[in-house]
């Protein structure tokens, strides 16, 4: 009875532990804005750092995704330690395995909502026909192929966010990183935007990390983790 | 307060923009020293062209006495001019030339401190201006310091054809200037748009950071008109402050320009009349300018705020905007295939009148087809980048210039210009070379008979060492009356009929022909191969009157015997053929109104030592040199060096105005690095990217002014003479000008504004 269990749980690999962070540290010039923060990020989970603004949620963020580097602390993606890598293995590890959500879409603005999506495909260089493929599937899935060949100043701020995810989520990343995604949008567009997000990243069994501070979005995550002052406040 | 404010905005702007300001302010620096140049060229020239009459001497009014004789000469010396005035019988002590303290005697000499420095060291220099150095000529009689210049004083049997003298100055010629109005433009054209192209790239740098730093002043509650002046104060200091660095930059580079000969030319400083009020006028007139166009473009981008975003509206394609380049290439090349003339070596055709207007209209319309057609061509490209089938970088590339065609075109239109301007130059100083200067396989030299003071010199200049000689003598011209007629041979009394004398054993040597029947001493008539045997030729049996240099005259019929020269041959004989007399020297005596030919080596080495072998034997005898145009080779050096210039200093200005608005564009383009950068992108990747969007619209902007600008140089080249040969000189004016740019280019696009990624890049302001 017992192996059963285990096995599933080996093979789903739901416990495994992808993403942590310990006593990360970082200041910009005086400023503290992490004084030790720590958290874990399990295979296929959803993890919400919420927190007053100006609780260091966004730093964290960064740092998990290697966007930023600590300056103490130590953060393992699939064991490996980030702050080892190079700037162009850290480029790497973000075109393969990474996607990121802003509060705004921060598109690029000379290429289409169709060429935006396709980018990270392109960059990890998919097949055109495979990168076809996937993007009409997003496209259709985030009901934005009216949309496609327009640009993102030509689209509405709620479409727009949604190539975002679309983008973030294209190359089947195993982490997706997203940055108060509803922030910028009301609340019928915020929830379309979350619903997709939690939507295609399970489909993907991909781990997300979601920043925000309503705590109404924090409760579909499998995980809440509240911060503040640079640090974990405790964990349920 | 808005003073304060203005400052603190400067301050609040940060490095970046204190950077900026110092841009302008060094843009304003250069423009007004560009500027001033500009201004006082006209003053220049203008002194030139009044010191040029101030010296020409002036014949007595009618029954006034002479004050002196004289003959004035200009020939070439060393690739420069050299101007002698030969005086004798100097009567008056009272009379002088500008510059001059007393004028020379006999044997003595007075030059310009120039020729003064050059003769000790030069004897040959030394035969042409022959005498005892009494005096140097003072800067009010000179063009230019490094003038070559002198008053010579000769025994008045030593000079030939002598006008009589009165005073110095004369009013009517101004030549000299409207021959070097051109030049004023030349500058002017060269070097002022790339200026203005820079300043409007100045003004618009780190605009969308400014725009957003005004407008967060305006949401703050400060009024619109304060928000105005407070640019206006800003753009005005920095105005005021370039003017003035602008100023003080000509004063002290001037000095070096006026002496250095770089623009072709060189003057007197201190003559250019350029007063201190003047000055002052215009530094506070660019300051005030440049506050109402900073002002000027903040109030458009306040109305309009749509405005700072415009770089993300697509071009609509205008096809119809391609037809004057089209048209003009095209009628430039057709004009270059097709207008072509068969003719004799040594024959020139120029392009008749109304192709000629044609020509200039077809490069003027290619020209303005440049301009109009770089924006659609521009956007043909991108789209053609962005084409699925392309690799990432390129198709980024593509899209990126799809979106910022116009203002991409606005840093490269001042390059093609520029590129253009320099190939259609090459041009037309190609053919002011050719036409100034000696061409061909000899060079051949003409000494009337009325330029030598005797038969005595005139003998001993006929023995000079030459490759070839003879002479040349006209029939006596009837008495003028309307003789309207259509026989040859009264064309060829009316216009002289020519008799040419050489020895056969020349003119074997010089046609490269047998001419078996040719016997020394004997007479025969000439004729070029296309007019022997013609209705054109003068028929044997007709009679000429010659002089024969004792107050007698010599009817000569014209012989049966025939001399057949070639088409291109150097003998004045082409229209209906001539005498020619198997003998060397003159037929008879040495007369004025003949003329001793000689043919020398095309080496101006040898020119010159010819030139100085006649001036040992008299000094005031003119050698004509054909093909060698004085004025006209003036002219090609004057627009050579003015060219030169206003290219390389409006080169520099357009490629820094180029290197620093690519920058500035990374710059404000941070975020969107940022973003590429975060899902993945190398570094290496991008500035790929970017150096494909420089070089792509670089190349082809090169391309289409290259083009443009190697036809219509070599229309301009053809304009006086249809058969010249294809002349890639234009290439070579330009090549230089292209690989500098693509460097830049390269150096600009490889600038990745992000060099880390810090959380300012993620987030929103
Ligand atoms: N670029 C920066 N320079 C200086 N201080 C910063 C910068 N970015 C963030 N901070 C500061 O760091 C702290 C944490 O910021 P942040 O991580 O953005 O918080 P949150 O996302 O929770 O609102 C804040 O006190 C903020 O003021
Ligand atoms: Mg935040």
């Amino acid at each position: 009875m017992v192996l059963p269990v285990v096995l599933s749980v080996i093979v789903d690999r739901k416990w495994y532990v992808v993403l942590s962070a310990r006593d990360v540290g970082l200041a910009y010039g005086k400023t503290v804005a992490l004084a030790g923060a720590s958290v874990t990020v399990a295979e296929g989970s959803v993890v919400a750092l919420i927190g007053a603004s100006g609780s260091g949620k966004s730093s964290l963020l960064y740092c998990l995704a290697g966007l930023l580097t600590p300056d103490t602390g130590e953060i393992r993606f699939d064991g490996v330690l980030l702050n080892g890598l190079s700037e162009d293995d850290r480029s790497d590890l973000r075109r393969k395995d990474f996607g990121f959500v802003f509060q705004f879409a921060e598109l690029v603005p000379e290429l289409t909502l169709r060429q935006n999506i396709a980018l990270p495909l392109e960059l990890n260089r998919w097949r055109r026909s495979a990168r076809k493929q996937r993007v009409d599937e997003l496209l259709e899935q985030l009901d934005i192929h009216q949309q496609a060949d327009r640009r993102p100043v030509q689209v509405s701020g709620g479409q727009a966010q949604r190539a975002a995810v679309a983008r973030a989520i294209a190359h089947r990343p195993r982490m997706l990183f997203a940055d108060e995604p509803t922030g910028a949008l009301d609340s019928v567009n915020g929830a379309i935007v979350l619903e997709s997000l939690l939507q295609l990243a399970k489909v993907n069994r991909t781990s997300v990390v979601l920043v925000t501070h309503d705590r109404a979005i924090a409760r579909r995550a499998d995980e809440v983790v509240e911060m503040r002052d640079g640090r974990m406040v405790g964990s349920e | 307060m808005t003073l304060r404010l203005a400052f603190r905005l400067v301050r609040g702007g940060g490095v970046a923009g204190f950077l900026r300001l110092a841009l302008v302010v060094f843009g304003i620096a250069i423009g007004m020293t560009a500027g001033t140049l500009v201004a006082v060229m006209p003053g220049v020239l203008h002194g030139r062209a009044e010191v040029m009459n101030a010296r020409m001497p002036s014949p007595p009014v009618e029954n006034g006495h002479a004050n002196f004789a004289f003959s004035t000469s200009t020939d070439v010396w060393d690739g420069q001019r050299l101007g002698r005035t030969f005086l004798a019988d100097v009567r008056s002590s009272t009379v002088t030339a500008p510059g001059v303290t007393r004028l020379p005697n006999a044997g003595e000499v007075v030059v310009s401190p120039a020729l003064a420095a050059r003769l000790p060291h030069e004897p040959d220099l030394a035969v042409l201006v022959p005498g005892r150095v009494v005096g140097t000529v003072q800067p009010a009689g000179l063009l230019s310091p490094d003038e070559l210049f002198a008053y010579v004083g000769v025994e008045r049997d030593r000079m030939a054809d002598a006008h009589n003298g009165a005073s110095f100055g004369s009013r009517d010629s101004l030549a000299l200037e409207k021959q070097q109005a051109g030049l004023t433009q030349s500058l002017a054209l060269l070097v002022l748009p790339p200026v203005v192209i820079y300043l409007v790239v100045c003004g618009r740098l780190a605009a969308a950071t400014r725009l957003r730093r005004y407008a967060a002043l305006r949401l703050l509650g400060m009024r619109r008109g304060l928000v105005l002046r407070t640019a206006f104060l800003e753009s005005s200091v920095a105005g005021l402050i370039g003017g003035f660095i602008g100023i003080v930059l000509f004063r002290l580079a001037h000095p070096a320009l006026a002496s250095s000969g770089l623009l072709g030319f060189s003057w007197y400083p201190d003559k250019s009349g350029f007063t201190p009020v003047s000055i002052g006028f215009l530094t506070v007139f660019v300051g005030i300018a440049s506050g109402f166009v900073g002002a000027a473009g903040l109030r458009r981008s306040l109305d309009r705020p749509i405005d700072a975003r415009k770089d993300t509206s697509e071009v609509r394609p205008r096809p119809w905007l391609l037809l004057p380049l089209v048209f003009g290439l095209g009628s430039t090349t057709y004009l270059l295939l097709a207008v072509r003339r068969p003719a004799g070596a040594g024959v020139h055709y120029a392009m008749p009148g109304t192709m000629t207007w044609v020509a200039i209209g077809s490069v003027v319309i290619t020209v303005l087809g440049v301009l109009v057609s770089l924006k659609p061509i521009l956007a043909a490209v991108a789209q053609m980048m962005a084409r699925p089938s392309f690799p990432l970088p390129v198709r980024m590339a593509g899209a990126r210039l799809a979106l910022q065609t116009g203002v991409t075109l606005r840093l490269l239109v001042g390059l093609a210009l520029l590129v253009l301007v320099a190939g259609v130059s090459a041009g037309v100083l190609r053919d002011l070379e050719l036409r100034s200067s000696p061409s061909g396989t000899n060079y051949s030299v003409d000494i009337e008979g009325s330029s030598a003071p005797n038969p005595v010199v005139r003998q001993e200049v006929f023995e000079l060492p030459a490759r070839f000689r003879w002479t040349v003598q006209s029939s006596v011209l009837p008495e003028p009356g309307a003789v309207q007629t259509t026989d040859v041979v009264e064309q060829a009394k009316v216009s002289g009929y020519r008799l040419v004398s050489m020895s056969c054993s020349g003119l074997r040597k010089l046609f490269r022909q047998a001419y078996p029947d040719c016997r020394d001493g004997r007479w025969y008539r000439m004729a070029s191969r296309s007019i022997a045997n013609t209705a054109y030729e003068v028929p044997a049996g007709a009679a000429f009157n010659y002089d024969r240099g004792d107050g007698t005259q010599q009817s000569v019929t014209v012989p049966a015997e025939r001399l057949v020269v070639p088409d291109d041959s150097p003998f004045p004989v082409q229209a209906y053929g001539g005498l020619f007399y198997a003998h060397e020297g003159p037929a008879w005596a040495w007369t004025t109104d003949s003329y001793s030919s000689f043919l020398i080596d095309p080496d101006p080495a040898e020119l010159s030592r010819f030139k100085v072998r006649v001036a040992a034997l008299s000094p005031a005898t003119q050698v004509r040199v054909w093909g060698e145009d004085l004025d006209l080779l003036e002219l090609a050096r004057n627009q050579r060096g003015v060219i030169g210039f206003g290219v390389l200093i409006g080169f520099l200005v357009a490629i820094l105005a180029f290197g620093i608005a690519t920058v500035d564009n990374a710059v404000e383009r941070r975020r969107d690095v940022a973003v590429l950068l975060v899902v993945g992108m190398r570094k290496r990747l991008i500035r790929l990217t970017q150096i494909m969007q420089l070089l792509a619209a670089l190349v082809v902007v090169l391309l289409v002014a290259a083009a443009a600008g190697y036809l219509a140089g070599n229309v301009a080249l053809r304009l006086n003479d249809v058969n010249r040969p294809w002349y890639a000189g234009t290439l070579d004016a330009m090549m230089p000008l292209a690989g500098a740019s693509v460097i830049v280019a390269v150096c600009a696009g490889s600038f990745v504004a992000v060099r880390r990624l810090r959380s300012e890049d993620l987030k929103r302001e």
